[in-house]
């Protein structure tokens, strides 16, 4: 067999042919060494690139709702101190009623705890127009107003304010002023609401009325109970928050390798990549120039 | 022995210098075409010449030049005028897919997707606290952000378009000047070698470079006549050449948003045209309307598809809301225009003025003067992760990540078919390098050859001279 005919065509262009093969691997791997990524372009690798910028959004989102649960949790704390401090209020409004009960008590001394009575009424009453930032936390939706008059009236909604914490998580953050401070539907009918109740038991106190005094009592003790019945469910959602808080952590983790073993290269291997490709475009640079000039011509003198 | 003889002897000499002399010009030729593109190496065929008798024997009667050929493969030059057109077809889309593709990067931070995370956790942010105008300011800045990227991506596409577009035109007028000069190059051949079978060679050459040319544009069928009379076919089986007449191509109209323009062909001189915009499948102009028509065509519609898509659902939600402020009981409100026309929405979609005007008008509230209210709010965070295009089956970021996939792919798939053409293109013509292509090894060594011959043939004549000068010396 002919061995194959070699043209000055042929050397000329097959010469460049193998450099600039040589170079273009030479380019791509020293691209991914110089950015230290294996995807640079979607077409890549599609299939991962998506997954990349997949990852790469639910990163961003779990940065969002980590505000989120940390807004959601300064408000149920606040929410919780708030009706702490009016369970507070309101077991030394009993305790003094309690005092009160026994007969030893004359009217001068009745009138003074009425007064303190009055003053905790007022606090309670400061107290239910709390605000977390700029938002009133027990008027439902109607965070911008207060939700309690002077004389205790509500005068917010039943708004349920949902946060999102998580893809498919909303939660409710706030507590229904009305279960505090109104009569809840199970009492309709069987007493006044909060800031009545203690206005109540400030009236007969001052105007001391032994029947009146025990019916307030007793209503003081329901309206506590709600009061209790609310910071518990508080604690409730407290731990489902903080449950919702260490799944996006640990996600959050697991993203991020996700999207290092995605992008990045090895850089063991494109160590070795781009030390082979170097010395590949150097042999072919070094055998092309040797190849590339004799010919027949030069030696016939 | 007789005097005829001896001049035949002179005759000899002087016909085998002058046909080493051919042979050195031939070899001259070669060595100075030796890195002309699409030349062919020249050969000078000798064939010895019929004997003539003498008496009572035959004498051979030299040699002479029976013909200077090309060496040239006709079967590998037809694999190559194939290729050709397949290896520039995918090299010109795999490139163009690259600029679309690159509109889509995934380093780039300002993509339609990035721009959708961020608008969405804008509207987390309002959900958690509506009554503040910080955050309602936030969410216009971020939805006119998403407006942008959306505006960005589609001029981006629309830009490779008009730039496709351009490109077609540009090489259809080079396309109709090399169709004239084939033309032009038959009639040349047809006067050349009329009766004569060899003496073409180079205009022979110039007709397969000239056709290379072409298919490197545009889809061809060629066909070479006994008269070497080329006759160019075209996409959708449309004359371009014909002995020496050539057709045109043209383009209707110019690009615009409305309007691909459709590219034609006439037929000859006559004002008779023909459609030909969905038969072009190879070479430059192949690859630029795939890429103008299909590719980037399908990208600016998804852009389109997801913009309305969006800007609508994002719409009818919000209109179902209430404002803060001076707009707490007004509903009724869309945050995106631009989405139902003139011109397509993902060139048009903008935050709604009214919007921007007044960040009270974001409406995050389902019942009026209810500023904490952030029912809508949270429908709207819901859209985001939702399916809500197409049908419902897909979310905005899938549609999304679907379309810019689908992208990669392509370009993944035009890269390795370009790659596997070039292996395909550049191993064809380097067996027609090997095989057509001036060696100067053989050269010298053809020189030096006819050289010698050239010397040899000489010394005949001298040699024969001296015999006719004994013989006249005899007489004295």
């Amino acid at each position: 067999m002919a061995s194959t005919r070699i043209s000055e065509n042929y050397r000329f262009d097959t010469t460049i042919d193998r450099i600039g093969n040589a170079r273009t691997d030479a380019d791509g791997v020293g691209e991914t060494a110089s950015s230290g990524r294996k995807i640079k372009k979607i077409s890549d690798d599609p299939t991962s690139t998506v997954k990349v910028l997949r990852n790469r959004a639910a990163l961003t989102n779990i940065d969002q709702f980590k505000k989120t649960i940390e807004f959601g949790k300064e408000f149920l704390t606040r929410t919780e101190d708030t009706l702490s401090s009016i369970y507070d209020s309101l077991t030394r409004a009993k305790e003094l009623a309690i005092q009160q009960g026994s007969t030893t008590y004359d009217q001068p001394d009745r009138s003074a705890v009425a007064a303190e009575i009055k003053q905790i009424m007022l606090h309670v009453t400061r107290l239910g127009n709390a605000r977390y930032g700029d938002k009133y936390i027990f008027g439902g939706f109607q965070t911008s107003n207060p939700p309690l008059s002077p004389d205790g009236n509500y005068l917010g909604d039943d708004g349920q304010i949902f946060i999102q914490m998580d893809e498919d998580s909303f939660r409710p953050i706030n507590i229904n002023g009305r279960t505090v401070f109104d009569v809840p539907p199970e009492e309709e009918n069987t007493r006044p609401p909060l800031i009545a109740v203690l206005q109540n038991l400030h009236d007969s106190l001052d105007n001391y009325d032994k029947d009146k005094l025990y019916k307030a009592m007793d209503d003081l003790d329901k309206g506590m109970n709600t009061v209790l019945k609310a910071r518990t469910s508080l604690g409730a959602r407290r731990n489902a928050i903080d449950d919702v808080s260490e799944r996006l952590e640990k996600s959050e983790v697991q993203l991020t390798v996700d999207n290092n073993n995605l992008e990045s290269a090895d850089m063991v291997k494109t160590a070795l990549d781009l030390k082979r490709a170097e010395s590949a475009l150097q042999f072919t640079l070094q055998a092309s120039s040797k190849m590339i000039t004799p010919s027949l011509l030069d030696f016939l003198k | 022995m007789s005097a005829g003889s001896l001049a035949n002897i002179l005759n000899k000499g002087s016909e085998s210098l002058e046909n080493s002399r051919a042979a050195i010009d031939v070899s001259g030729h070669n060595i100075s075409n030796a890195h002309t593109p699409g030349y062919s190496r020249q050969i000078v065929n000798l064939e010895t010449k019929d004997p003539i008798q003498y008496g009572l024997h035959i004498f051979g009667q030299g040699a002479r030049i029976q013909s200077i050929a090309r060496v040239h493969d006709s079967f590998l030059e037809s694999q190559i005028q194939r290729e050709v057109q397949v290896q520039n077809k995918t090299d010109t889309l795999s490139k163009g897919l690259q600029k679309l593709e690159g509109l889509f990067n995934p380093d780039l931070t300002s993509t339609i997707r990035d721009r959708l995370v961020s608008f969405s956790n804008a509207v987390r942010e309002l959900s958690n606290s509506p009554e503040e105008p910080a955050v309602r300011i936030n969410v216009i800045e971020n939805g006119k952000a998403l407006s942008q990227a959306f505006n960005a991506s589609y001029a981006g596409v629309l830009q490779i378009q008009v730039d496709s577009d351009e490109s077609i035109h540009q090489n259809i007028t080079s396309l109709n000047e090399k169709l004239v000069e084939i033309a032009q190059l038959n009639a040349q051949v047809r006067e050349m070698s009329a009766g004569e079978k060899s003496g073409v060679n180079d205009l022979e050459d110039k007709q397969d470079k000239l056709v290379k040319e072409v298919g490197e544009l545009i889809d061809i069928n060629v066909y070479k006549d006994n008269n070497n009379q080329i006759t160019v076919r075209g996409p959708n089986e449309s004359l371009l050449v014909e002995g020496r007449l050539n057709s045109r191509l043209s383009m209707e109209n110019n690009f615009s948003v409305q309007n691909r323009s459709r590219i034609l062909v006439s037929e000859f001189d006559k004002p008779v045209f023909t459609d030909v915009t969905e038969k072009l499948h190879k070479g430059k102009i192949g690859a630029l309307v795939e890429l103008r028509d299909v590719h980037a065509q399908r990208l600016r519609e998804s852009i389109n598809t997801l913009a309305k898509g969006f800007g609508e659902q994002f719409n009818s939600i919000h209109e179902a809301g209430y404002g803060i402020d001076d707009l707490a009981n007004k509903k009724g409100r869309p945050f995106f225009a631009g989405l139902n026309g003139p011109g397509e929405a993902g060139q048009n979609i903008a935050v709604d003025m009214t919007i921007v005007a007044n960040p009270s008008a974001v409406s995050a509230a389902m019942s009026p003067e209810t500023f904490g209210d952030n029912v809508v709010a949270n429908k709207l965070v819901k859209l985001f992760y939702d399916p809500c295009l197409v049908d419902k089956s897909t979310t905005l970021t899938g549609f999304y990540d679907k379309m810019i996939s689908q992208l990669g792919h392509d370009t993944a798939h035009a890269k390795e078919e370009a790659t596997a053409s070039l292996i395909v293109y550049d191993k064809l013509k380097a067996q027609r390098e090997s095989h057509s292509g001036v060696s100067l090894d053989e050269e010298a060594a053809n020189l030096l050859k006819y050289q010698h011959l050239f010397n040899a043939s000489s010394k005949i004549i001298t040699t024969a001279n001296e015999m006719f000068q004994t013989v006249l010396d005899l007489k004295r």
